[in-house]
């Protein structure tokens, strides 16, 4: 699940950015890709609309990297099979 | 009654139902060919082949990447490519100093439509949640931000709501920007998107759209063909345009402006009266003077005959040598950026000394007795022109200007 929403997450960034996938990795900041505050958030909308989803406001401004949105789906996912 | 300093048109862009583009733009209203006909544009089939001045095959694909549409409504993609052929045309290039020496005032009646009535379609009629770039993209001012941070423009900038009237509103404004000294340059015109579903469905619901087509000042008339587009006119003071040669289409002279304080939507003939001779005083000029009248010329059964009254009263004997056109029958209605259209095209008129026709002119209507320009562009000497827009609501500007 983990590499497949990676990869997944790397490939919305990368549409949206219209970069080639291979320059995104897990590490890469926000402010590195050039994104903005409004992209990550525009962004985090069309992984929830695509995983069916709903990350918190709060969890949403925390996301300054491509990691920090996998953390956040995982957390989210996790929770809700634990539930 | 000329105060403050001198502005000149030394820019012009436009994108209409005539294509892409002021060239393409004067040549069709020079042969008279109307852009009106039903839509192409699947999106739009639901309007049942009724008459639309649509942008002939645009695509945003074509000229914004995937990230600018997320957050560009239509009205934003409009008025940045012809803010963009402007700029060119003006040979403008802005460093911090221009940047901040510039301002850019837009005139916009309807909004995002395409945005906010695509955002209601997909929450109510299929349960999607509201996209977070739904606010970014539909502010009304969105047009004038978007050309202010491409170009580093950081002078006044906002957008004129006066339905019809918007883009004359705007370019009073701005005139007066350049007169007060507030600025050296203004990028000014207007930019309307409103043929999306409902809000076609909803300016039909008010029985004034032409079946057929645009028939300005002609018996068989029904009413306006809505359009879409923006116009762009760079506005510049003429001691800054000397200073760097900048060729020069023609004067802003004067602006005139007036409420009705009479209904939402019939034309006040003493409001209109006033603009117009406002307009005139303001740019020193007598009636006499006007060789060239851009009709506001919706099409509708009411506009075109009070509109001709109106002129009879206030050119009287001159009435007659007047050369009159409504350009609306060729790039139609595009309510808030209808007057930026025919202020280019009364610039390109003054410029070319050539006279746009009325397109689509069958027999002339009752009470419409005047020189209409019937069907074919006609070679004229004028000195002087106006363009006149009276709006919903009981809003009128009238732009003067001269060669």
């Amino acid at each position: 699940m983990t590499d497949n929403l990676e990869q997944r997450v790397v490939e919305i960034i990368a549409q949206f950015t219209e970069t080639p996938p291979s320059s995104i990795h897990a590490g890469s900041t926000f402010d590195e890709l050039g994104l903005t505050s409004l992209d990550a958030v525009t962004i985090t909308y069309e992984l929830e609309q695509e995983l069916g989803i709903e990350l918190t406001e709060s969890d949403t401004y925390s996301i300054n990297s491509v990691q920090d949105l996998i953390d956040g789906i995982t957390q989210l996912t996790r929770a809700g099979t634990e539930t | 009654m000329q105060t403050g300093r001198e502005v000149v048109v030394t820019g012009l862009g436009c994108i209409t139902a005539l294509g892409v583009g002021v060239k393409q733009f004067w040549s069709s209203l020079c042969n008279g060919r109307s852009g009106i006909g039903p839509s192409a544009d699947p999106d739009r089939a639901a309007l049942n082949d009724a008459p639309v001045a649509e942008i002939p095959g645009y695509q945003p694909a074509d000229h914004f990447n995937a990230r600018s549409q997320r957050f560009m409504d239509r009205i934003s993609q409009y008025a940045l490519i012809a803010a963009s052929e402007a700029i060119q045309d003006a040979g403008l290039e802005f460093d911090a100093e221009l940047g901040e020496r510039t301002g850019i005032i837009l005139g916009n009646g309807m909004g995002a439509r395409h945005t906010v009535d695509g955002a209601l379609e997909d929450l109510y009629a299929k349960n999607i949640p509201v996209p977070p770039n739904t606010i970014p993209k539909a502010i009304i001012s969105g047009p004038s931000s978007h050309i202010s941070i491409q170009y580093g423009i950081t002078g006044p900038s906002w957008i004129v709501s006066t339905t019809c009237a918007s883009s004359n509103h705007a370019l009073g404004q701005a005139w007066d920007l350049i007169r007060s000294g507030q600025a050296d340059v203004v990028i000014a015109g207007g930019t309307e998107a409103p043929i999306t579903v409902p809000t076609f469905k909803a300016w039909q619901a008010l029985r004034i759209l032409d079946t057929v087509t645009c028939r300005p000042f002609s018996k068989d008339r029904q009413g306006l063909v809505l359009g879409e587009g923006a116009g762009i006119i760079v506005l510049e003071a003429a001691e800054h345009a000397q200073a760097r040669n900048a060729r020069v289409y023609c004067r802003l002279a004067g602006y005139g402006c007036s409420s009705d304080a009479y209904d939402l939507t019939k034309v006040s003939p003493a409001g209109a009266a006033r603009a117009i001779k406002t307009a005139l005083k303001t740019a020193d000029l007598e009636p006499v003077d006007i060789g060239y009248i851009n009709a506001h010329g919706t099409g509708t059964p009411l506009n075109d005959s009070a509109e001709t009254a109106i002129i009879h009263g206030i050119f009287t004997t001159h009435a007659p040598n007047l050369l009159i056109s409504s350009t609306k029958s060729m790039h139609g209605h595009a309510l808030g950026a209808s007057g930026s259209f025919e202020f280019i095209a009364v610039a390109k008129a003054l410029a070319e000394q050539v006279i746009p026709p009325t397109a689509n002119f069958t027999t002339a209507g009752d009470d419409c007795d005047l020189d209409y320009v019937p069907n074919i562009a006609r070679p004229a000497e004028i000195q002087a022109a106006i363009s006149n827009a009276f709006g919903f609501g009981g809003v009128n500007a009238v732009l003067a200007a001269t060669r």
